[in-house]
């Protein structure tokens, strides 16, 4: 009983909220039943969100990297933010990393260290959606962007960590998505395919967040949404380096 | 025409300094570059600043303006930042 009670919703915990405390308990000779499955499926996500969380820290470095040649010949504020975007996103991705490699090999986290980590992440998210909206809408005003930014990311982070409320996380994420995407649109009559896949990246990005806020999300759904993310963020890749290598006439 | 973005303007005075041999006078850069002589002389100094050109003094002691390699790399991206800022709505 301990047992279940104590793992089951740490692995599965779409058990307890889909099915309510009092039928699980009901149902615990299922679920000690499907104890070795379950398990086996939690073991699964947490290596796929191992390699994911690898595979994507590796994407936005790359391109940081990739896109430091143009930013220092140009200075132009616009490539200075998309670097920065993809900087900031591959550190909140190195947090998430360290969380589940500390998950995976002491299977448990000291609260204060969660505190840190959790602060560090939504901090980082936060900075890397500030980065995008801003990259993508105005680039006219005048103002210690830098400083902004990190003192918005660090009040967002203060409130959700402390107030151990991720829907100020959320919401501040949706509400910069939707900012970017709106002024983004505005801004430019005709789209380009790559201004879109950029957008979706975000998108699966916030979808990613709100994966964690419910923990009903099936296996496969997250999985499928993990899949989805590294296709556009290999796709991004793939448009970042076709643009370097070759020219538009002019 | 439409007024011209300063990465645009960049690429037109190393363009003419390249065309030219890779050096030219300041006055006939100057009036090559379509520009009044108050912008000329702040585009001239952050050219200088960032190292996309340098002045060279000829056997008559005359000053030349010349490419760096630098200059010569912005000239070589050019076509292709534009594309990536206008790809990304930068």
């Amino acid at each position: 009983m301990v047992l279940t009670t104590k793992i089951i919703p740490h692995i599965y915990p779409s058990v307890v909220l889909d099915k309510g405390l009092n039928n699980y308990k009901r149902r615990d000779v299922n679920m000690i039943r499907n104890l070795p499955k379950i398990m086996g499926f939690g073991r699964i996500l947490s290596d796929i969100e191992f390699f994911y969380s690898l595979i994507v820290i590796a994407i936005c470095l790359f391109i940081y990297f990739k896109t430091k040649e143009m930013y220092d010949l140009t200075g132009h504020k616009g490539i200075r933010f998309f670097r920065q975007t993809f900087l900031w996103l591959s550190i909140a991705y190195i947090v998430r990393f360290l969380i589940l490699f500390n998950k995976i090999t002491f299977n448990v986290m000291q609260k204060g260290s969660m505190h840190i980590a959790l602060f560090l992440f939504v901090f980082a998210s936060t900075m890397s959606l500030l980065y995008l909206a801003y990259s993508v809408v105005i680039k006219k005003w005048n103002f210690n962007e830098d400083f902004v930014f990190s003192l918005s990311a660090m009040v967002i982070s203060l409130i959700s960590v402390t107030g151990k409320n991720i829907d100020v996380f959320l919401l501040s994420q949706l509400l910069l998505f939707v900012f970017a995407v709106v002024f983004g649109f505005a801004k430019r009559h005709k789209l380009k395919g790559t201004y879109v896949v950029y957008i979706l990246l975000f998108l699966f990005w916030l979808f990613g967040h709100a994966a964690l806020k419910l923990p009903m999300f099936l296996f496969n759904i997250k999985v499928g949404l993990y899949l989805i993310s590294v296709a556009l963020f290999l796709l991004i890749l793939h448009l970042v380096l076709k643009r370097l290598k070759n020219g538009k006439k002019r | 025409m439409g007024k011209r973005d300063r990465l645009s303007v960049i690429y037109d005075i190393l363009k003419i300094i390249q065309d030219n041999h890779n050096s030219i006078k300041p006055t006939p850069l100057l009036r090559k570059s379509n520009l009044s002589s108050q912008s000329f002389a702040q585009y001239f100094v952050e050219l200088i600043e960032k190292e996309f050109v340098k002045e060279v003094t000829d056997k008559k002691y005359k000053k030349n303006i010349s490419l760096t390699e630098k200059g010569f790399r912005y000239l070589e991206r050019y076509q292709s930042i534009i594309g990536f800022i206008e790809d990304f709505n930068l």
